[in-house]
């Protein structure tokens, strides 16, 4: 089976006055159809850059170096800027984490649910405004009909994020991509919101790539999982084998470092603090972090080892030059 | 812990005007906190958490209601009065880049607390903002360095070591991780442990957090709309939830084993400016019967310890 979007080798450079940062520093994997992804890393750690340069949505001091990405056989990053916008929103939608910043304050709900229809030509006025309606209905807005008519400001926070969801998906797009869409809501709002994520992929069918800080977050949505720190990729595999026997230092400090309400555990705080994005440390970008570390970590950055069945780990713990 | 309380509140009351309406933000809640234990207060944005801070160190002047501390009533105290008090309690809020002032040193920024209590000679004062930052784990050289030098966790460090400069007894965090990295949160929670350990500190550990809450809390409360809806010793609480609220609440959280929870809060969070009548969870609670919808259920002791207000669990 071929993946619906093909990444090798992504490099994202920005161009700063104070130097070069390398957001992104030469991540590769595959996502299948159906397939739902969690990028998981902190703050800093790319795992938002690396999702916006699918589309190219990226600043423009930013600079995409030596990468591919291929998307529904299309070469992504060779495409004109028409041919983007007619992937943006149709093939693949987007919801990012603050819904307030990410609606116009002055459209009415309904209209921009039905804009992408519209953009991308699919129905006339009246066809997208049935669908948006239904849409609107799916993501359990309740009467939609009403609310087409209200702006955003009428909407309560887990409201406004379903909004957005109703925008990514009413293309039906093959991909969604969730950018920490649950970081600003409360945790009873959070759960209704990955609720609904999960309600609407089986009903759909589409991939869908989860970013979050949140690891708990990933146990019950995710198939597979990227750990992501400093730039670089640092454990993928499938979500259940990351979190029932994780392989990389960093994962498993991020593990014991936080707290879960179904274990008492004494916890372990990461010593240090993440690394200048401008200056990183030469070889593993953790091993200034990390008590395993020896002389070869230093030096030279470790590639994926295998370390299970589709379980791999930057770390030169499993594997000898 | 001792079996004295710190810090008694009764019936405390906040309603702040907005626009022509009426914001209730504290509806009747009453709660002591024992010297030298961690009581955490859980509840999501909107429920009032962080009104019931500001007005425990008397930030803002409750409606009604009394703030006892060690014994002493200070709800009408005057500004000069209420100083002695101020020196024993300390606040850390969740954002520490904007709790810092920009343009002083950290050195400054720390000594602050003497100068304004006229504590030590100039020699004193320059050795206790070195111990200080050592204390939280920064090293003392940095004491001429501005707040924009230092990370996150860092800047939480330095609010830190404010907080404790006067020995004070008493420390309210509100939601001091929330703006943190993950990694960062275990450094944080770890010296707050310490320190509470090293200088016998009672704390207020504010947090929508409930993982973190259970993590660092001895008792908690459980607060909605307004209103202290349960509240506990954290053993009892998360074994054994009774109010309809904290049993969603508890289960809204993801955990690493990723089981799938049955229960799910419907509807959405009401209105603090027209409060639904009743119990405030009514519209939103699964068991709920007509009385629920006439008359405000008072927080009532279930079994040894456990506070519940609810109609349904008080039968």
């Amino acid at each position: 089976m071929n993946p619906l979007l093909s990444i090798d080798n992504l490099r994202v450079y920005f161009h700063r006055p104070e130097g070069i940062l390398k957001a992104v520093d030469g991540i590769s994997y595959n996502l299948y159809e159906g397939e739902v992804l969690g990028i998981v890393g902190e703050s800093g750690s790319g795992k938002s850059v690396s999702v916006l340069s699918i589309l190219r949505l990226l600043p423009s001091n930013a600079k995409i170096a030596n990468s591919s990405i291929f998307f529904d056989g299309k070469d992504m990053l060779k495409l004109s800027k028409d041919e983007l916008q007619n992937v943006r929103g149709k093939d693949i939608g987007f919801v990012f984490q603050d819904p307030m910043s990410s609606l116009n304050p002055v459209i009415t709900v309904g209209q921009q649910v039905m804009e992408p229809l519209l953009w991308h030509n699919l129905y006339g006025k009246d066809e997208a405004s049935d669908r948006a309606k239904k849409m609107l209905g799916m993501v359990g807005i309740p009467s939609p009909e009403e609310r087409m008519e209200e702006y955003p400001f009428q909407f309560s926070g887990g409201m406004r994020q379903r909004v957005m969801i109703a925008i990514a998906l009413i293309c039906n797009p093959k991909l969604l991509i969730a950018d920490e869409p649950t970081t600003s809501l409360d945790v009873t709002t959070q759960a209704q919101i990955i609720r609904l994520l999960k309600n609407m992929k089986s009903e759909l069918g589409m991939s869908v790539i989860l970013i979050t800080h949140n690891l708990a977050l990933t146990s019950n949505f995710c198939d597979r999982l990227i750990i992501m720190y400093a730039s670089n990729m640092m454990e993928t595999g499938r979500t259940k084998d990351i979190l029932n026997s994780p392989s990389h230092p960093y994962t498993r400090f991020l593990l014991d470092a936080v707290p879960d309400i179904e274990a008492d555990k004494e916890l372990v705080p990461i010593p240090g603090t993440t690394p200048d994005p401008i200056n990183p440390p030469e070889g593993c970008k953790f091993h200034p972090r990390c008590p395993m570390s020896t002389d070869i970590c230093k030096i030279e950055t470790p590639p994926l080892f295998s370390v299970g069945d589709e379980h791999y780990s930057a770390c030169w713990l499993y594997g000898r030059k | 812990m001792e079996d004295r309380n710190l810090i008694s509140v009764k019936n405390l009351k906040k309603y702040f005007p907005r626009n022509k309406d009426i914001v209730h933000a504290v509806e009747d809640v009453s709660f002591n906190i024992r010297k030298g234990e961690t009581f955490g207060l859980v509840g999501e944005s909107g429920s009032g958490k962080s009104t019931v801070a500001r007005l425990i160190i008397r930030l803002i002047d409750p409606d009604e209601g009394n703030i006892i501390f060690d014994g002493v009533d200070i709800t009408g105290l005057s500004e000069k009065e209420l100083k002695p008090f101020r020196r024993r309690m300390q606040i850390v809020f969740q954002d520490p880049a904007s709790s810092l002032n920009p343009q002083m040193t950290v050195g400054t920024i720390i000594k602050e607390q003497f100068l304004i209590h006229k504590i030590g000679t100039k020699q004193e004062q320059e050795e206790w903002v070195e111990e200080l930052l050592e204390k939280v784990g920064i090293d003392s050289s940095f004491k001429d360095a501005y707040p924009h030098e230092f990370s996150g966790g860092q800047q939480q460090r330095i609010c830190i070591a404010r907080a404790i400069a006067l020995r004070s007894e008493f420390i309210i965090c509100d939601e001091p991780l929330s703006a943190l990295d993950v990694s960062i949160q275990a450094q944080i929670i770890k010296l707050l442990e310490d320190l509470q350990k090293e200088l016998g500190l009672t704390y207020l550990f504010i947090s929508h957090d409930l993982a973190v809450v259970k993590h660092i809390s001895d008792s908690i409360a459980v607060m909605y709309l307004g209103n202290l809806v349960e509240f506990s010793n954290k053993k009892e609480l998360f074994s054994n939830p009774l109010h309809p609220y904290t049993i969603t609440l508890l289960s809204s959280v993801p955990t690493i084993k990723g089981e799938e929870k049955e229960v799910e809060l419907k509807g959405e969070p009401p209105d603090p400016i027209n409060p639904p009548k009743g119990c405030p969870f009514n519209p939103r609670c699964p068991n709920k019967e007509d009385i629920c919808e006439r008359e405000i259920p008072i927080l009532e002791e279930i079994c040894e310890g456990h506070f519940v207000a609810c109609h349904m669990v008080q039968r």
